[in-house]
């Protein structure tokens, strides 16, 4: 029995130093059930499948033909929204229960060629849409530094499993935060693409106009390795930008010396709990010992990114979902029913408008705020993480708490900006805290320089993997 | 394919969705429409998802 990979350099290099992929494999699909009975992370494991495949390499291996590629036997996982040929797409939901996918999704495709291993399903908010990480049919996900809490959402299992160790990297979405905001609930890296830079075919859409896709990692260097992967023109995608392929690698030890940091102490910095501005407070003078230099920076109609966000994807949402709701309202979660149903009641000239919108404020505040700065610093959640018991309480009154939870995130999806968000420290009650540094758009070398430069300093995953390794649940 | 029905909330109704639910549901997409409207208004901004990946594009840094 092998130990599970900590994170996807290392599988790939003991891959490389001759050990079974397969044998790899059912470590992490052991680690992935035991993550599922645990958190409740797993939607369904592909045993078989995984085995199957990683058999195929290995013979190949043996054989001499040339390694599969950069994630050799990486062991990955993947957001219940992406679709797989053969495999179940359930999305969370009982609207979907027991659907196949008939294609697999470009990401996942992309994977597949790089070399990886997809395992299985992680759970996810009911069709992503909510930042709680609750769901109605399949129960919440618990986070792995204390099962008491929220995970987050919507990529909740996907957050859970590699803050676990059950896989060292898995796939989310990200439409108003739903791969960082689970990302930094539980200790992790999370990378929210540019707009157009991953190709979404295939990944159940929650509002076309905003959803983005990405992987939640434990290091910067492997959430470069998987947009390495991860990046490519998508026909499929009308969103997709042809671009010449990149290594997000390179350059990524370079440190954060020179980078101009914008400090945006206005909307990101108002709303934010007691309890979790020391660790910003921390992480800012971190990133200025480590040689950036910090710059008060305004987010002029950045509130208003905010609420056009919430109005989009109620919009695009109520139009995907119309034809169950007009048949099988009762088949979903009443949360999720609330949230689909404003979109039906909102006014065609109103979502016009927000649309409208996203081209002038990208415009001001790429020509304001991101004049003099190469990145904008901003806090991932303003709040310590909750418990279930109180985002469900917050969940089902009248105030969402989801309001609140994407505060800091949201606005970036509106202008399809590229963000990372990394651990900087934990709060009083021993979760994880986390910022986010956003980047001009298809600046993600700049983000990641940034985000491992912060890393190697911080030790973050060094100083409390072991802990979560020893189980804290 | 399912015809979408004239008026939703009484379709919404009459599967069992209970009414203070949609009257949340309404409730939010007022308080969603008065942020857009409330928003400063730029004729010159068009819905046209091509503007904005063409404004992404051209912010490159």
């Amino acid at each position: 029995m092998t130990a599970p990979a900590a994170t996807v350099e290392e599988a790939v290099a003991r891959v490389a130093s001759g050990e079974s992929r397969a044998a790899l494999a059912r470590t992490h699909l052991d680690a992935l059930e035991a993550a599922g009975a645990a958190l409740n992370a797993v939607a369904r494991l592909e045993r078989d499948a995984a085995l199957a495949r990683a058999a195929e390499l290995d013979a190949a291996a043996r054989d001499g033909r040339p390694s599969a590629g950069p994630l050799d036997g990486a062991p990955l996982a993947h957001k219940d929204l992406y679709a797989r040929a053969g495999w179940r797409l359930e999305a969370g939901s009982s609207i979907l229960a027991g659907n196949v996918a008939s294609d697999t999704a470009t990401a996942c495709a992309r994977l597949d060629t790089a070399g990886a291993l997809d395992l299985g399903r992680l759970n996810t908010v009911e069709f992503a849409l909510g930042a709680e990480g609750l769901n109605a049919h399949t129960g919440p996900v618990r986070n792995p530094w204390n099962p008491a809490h929220v995970t987050g959402g919507s990529s909740s299992g996907s957050a859970a499993a590699v803050a676990f160790g059950a896989v060292p990297a898995a796939l989310g979405s990200d439409t108003g935060g739903s791969i960082r905001l689970p990302a930094a609930a539980c200790g992790l890296i999370g990378l929210k693409p540019t707009a157009g830079l991953v190709g979404r075919s295939g990944v159940f859409p929650l509002s076309g106009s905003l959803d983005t896709v990405g992987p939640l990692t434990r290091t910067v260097r492997d959430a470069a390795l998987m947009l390495n992967a991860l990046a490519c023109f998508d026909a499929g995608d009308p969103q997709s930008a042809r671009r010449a392929p990149r290594d997000h690698l390179a350059g990524v030890e370079d440190g954060l010396r020179g980078l101009r940091i914008g400090v945006p102490r206005g909307y990101f910095f108002a709303p934010l709990a007691p309890a979790v501005e020391d660790a910003h407070e921390a992480a800012l003078r971190l990133l200025e010992a480590e040689g950036a230099a910090l710059v008060p920076v305004e987010t002029p109609g950045i509130e208003t990114a905010n609420r056009l966000t919430m109005l989009i994807i109620a919009v695009e949402a109520a139009a995907q979902h119309a034809p169950w709701l007009a048949a099988r309202a009762a088949d979903y979660g009443p949360v999720t029913r609330r949230r689909l149903c404003a979109g039906l009641f909102q006014d065609a000239g109103a979502y016009l408008r927000a649309l409208g919108r996203r081209a002038s404020l990208l415009r001001a505040i790429l020509s304001e705020t991101f004049a003099d700065i190469d990145l904008l610093y901003a806090p991932t959640w303003t709040i310590e993480i909750p418990t279930i018991a109180e985002a469900e309480a917050a969940a089902g009154g009248s105030s969402p708490m989801i309001e609140d939870l994407g505060h800091c995130s949201r606005p970036v999806n509106f202008l399809g900006l590229p963000a990372v968000t990394a651990p900087c420290g934990l709060t009083p009650n021993g979760l994880p805290a986390a910022f986010q540094l956003i980047g001009r758009p298809f600046a993600e070398p700049t983000l990641l320089r940034a985000a491992r430069g912060f890393e190697r300093a911080r030790r973050f995953l060094e100083d409390h993997a072991p802990a979560l390794r020893a189980g804290a649940v | 394919m399912t015809a979408l029905p004239p008026d939703w909330a009484a379709a919404l109704r009459a599967q069992g969705v209970p009414g203070a639910e949609i009257d949340a549901a309404r409730a939010a997409a007022r308080a969603q429409a008065e942020a857009a409207d409330a928003a400063p208004q730029d004729p010159t901004s068009p819905a046209d998802p091509a503007a904005f990946i063409a404004a992404l594009r051209e912010g490159e840094g």
